[in-house]
């Protein structure tokens, strides 16, 4: 074996003994595909669907967005509340606004339990009340029941809203809404316009310099190069939007929530 | 005539230099306005969640009142601390002031490890929850604020930003929330006990 290929094998070999760890990292998890994101995979596919249409009707019924994430194991010397936070920092759970947003996190080794809520809903669900639902989950949680604990936590959070917001949960289908987003078409000039244009631009200066409104010019020029990069933000996100799941809106979290043994 | 083209050149130059400098100072002017005004903002989002730290407090001690001795060292801190916090003045003695409550507080969260009675208090259990919510808030608040501080700085500092930051007047501004230096310290470990 020569050199260079001893050191290509050994360059491999430590790459992928890099991601060969097993603890989660944000960055290393997938875009959400739903409300409920079993990464640990300790869900039934029926415990899963009962779930997912109830955070849809949350969603339609109440404009809040409920997200549910079960992972193995946390990396490292990272907090849950670290975790949880970045998490939504990524995902954005809620919408832009309103911040009606909240996550759920289960890791399973060491146990461990955060409902992390969203600006929006800090009113309704302070940290005691999230506390109190979390250890309501606790003891079915201690058995590794998943399927019983998740949903009686979902079932408590999705109630207290449902109740501020003045609807039921139960009852009709949600109607689905398809609506289809513009998508901007880029602009084509021909030589002809461009100089016209630019002809214009010319003529606009000169009458500027003409009539001493020079400061008027380094504004226009301050506000083009200061204003560089800050425009061209649109959604930066595409999503499919099949099925009741259109992908979370932009929310936000300040910390607020509690962790404990669940 | 060749003069006069060449003295034409040069004034259009002077010209052009002068609209590029003119812009750019304007430009990195705004921006650090925006920039300033978002370093306030996100340090009036830390005073919130500290405020709401502050509020708590007297219910969490009343509520342990009847547990803990009236004058243990735990309960002295808190209040020397939040006495601090209040009289704090401006911005830099306030962060400090803050940071003296975080060590009197921490203790706190660990009570009910020295008085088990407390683990069967409902009420402490929920106003455990709020503190540790609140902590927790204040933590992700300082941690978006030394963020914009620092996005503010680094347009301060760098070149041609910085000769323009110096004109108008946009002054480097070490307000950090830092980590407590006590903390640098590895905590020593006694088994003999």
């Amino acid at each position: 074996m020569t050199w260079p290929r001893r050191l290509a094998l050994a360059l491999v070999l430590f790459v992928s003994g890099l991601h060969v760890s097993l603890a989660e990292k944000v960055s290393d998890l997938p875009a959400p595909k739903g409300y409920v994101n079993d990464f640990a995979g300790v869900l039934t596919p029926a415990t899963k669907q009962s779930l997912e249409d109830l955070c849809t009707r949350v969603d339609q019924k109440a404009h809040a967005q409920i997200a549910v994430i079960t992972i193995k194991t946390l990396d490292g010397d990272q907090s849950i509340e670290e975790f949880t936070t970045q998490l939504e920092d990524k995902w954005k759970v809620g919408q832009k606004g309103t911040d009606k947003g909240l996550l759920m996190l289960f890791v399973m080794s060491p146990r461990a339990g955060r409902i992390e809520v969203g600006y929006g809903l800090e009113g309704i669900l302070n940290d005691a009340k999230v506390g109190d639902i979390g250890r309501t989950m606790s003891p079915a949680a201690r058995l590794n029941d998943y399927n019983t604990a998740i949903p009686i936590g979902v079932n408590a959070i999705a109630q207290v809203i449902a109740t501020d917001a003045g609807v039921t949960l139960t009852g009709a289908q949600p109607v689905h809404t398809y609506h289809r987003e513009k998508v901007q078409q880029p602009i084509h000039l021909n030589l002809f316009q461009v100089l016209i244009v630019g002809g214009i631009v010319l003529f606009i200066l000169f009458l500027l310099v003409k009539t001493g409104n020079i400061g008027l010019i380094f504004f226009l020029l301050g506000n083009i190069l200061g204003g560089g990069g800050g425009g061209g933000r649109g959604r930066d996100d595409d999503r499919g939007s099949g099925g009741g799941f259109g992908g979370f809106d932009g929310g936000s979290s300040g910390g607020g929530g509690a962790s404990g043994d669940w | 005539m060749k003069s006069l083209w060449i003295a034409l050149g040069v004034v259009g130059l002077i010209i052009v230099v002068l609209l590029f400098v003119g812009g750019s100072y304007i430009g990195t002017k705004n921006t650090l306005v925006q920039k300033n005004e978002a370093v306030d903002q996100a340090y009036s989002q830390v005073s919130v969640v500290q405020q709401r730290r502050m509020d708590l407090i007297p219910n969490l001690v009343a509520s342990v009142k009847g547990y803990v001795a009236e004058e243990t060292t735990v309960l002295t801190n808190i209040a020397n601390a939040r006495a601090g916090v209040i009289g704090a003045t401006d911005r830099a003695s306030s962060i400090q002031a803050n940071k003296q409550l975080d060590v009197a507080i921490s203790p706190l969260l660990r009570l009910q490890e020295a008085y088990p009675d407390l683990k069967g208090n409902q009420q402490f259990i929920r106003l455990e929850d709020e503190l540790a919510g609140t902590e927790n808030r204040i933590a992700v608040e300082r941690q978006r604020y030394n963020k914009t501080l620092e996005d503010y700085n680094v347009n301060v500092r760098q070149f041609p930003a910085s000769i323009w930051a110096g004109m108008s007047g946009f002054k480097y501004r070490d307000e950090y929330f830092k980590g407590d230096a006590s903390n640098a310290v590895a905590p020593k470990v006694d088994f003999s006990k």
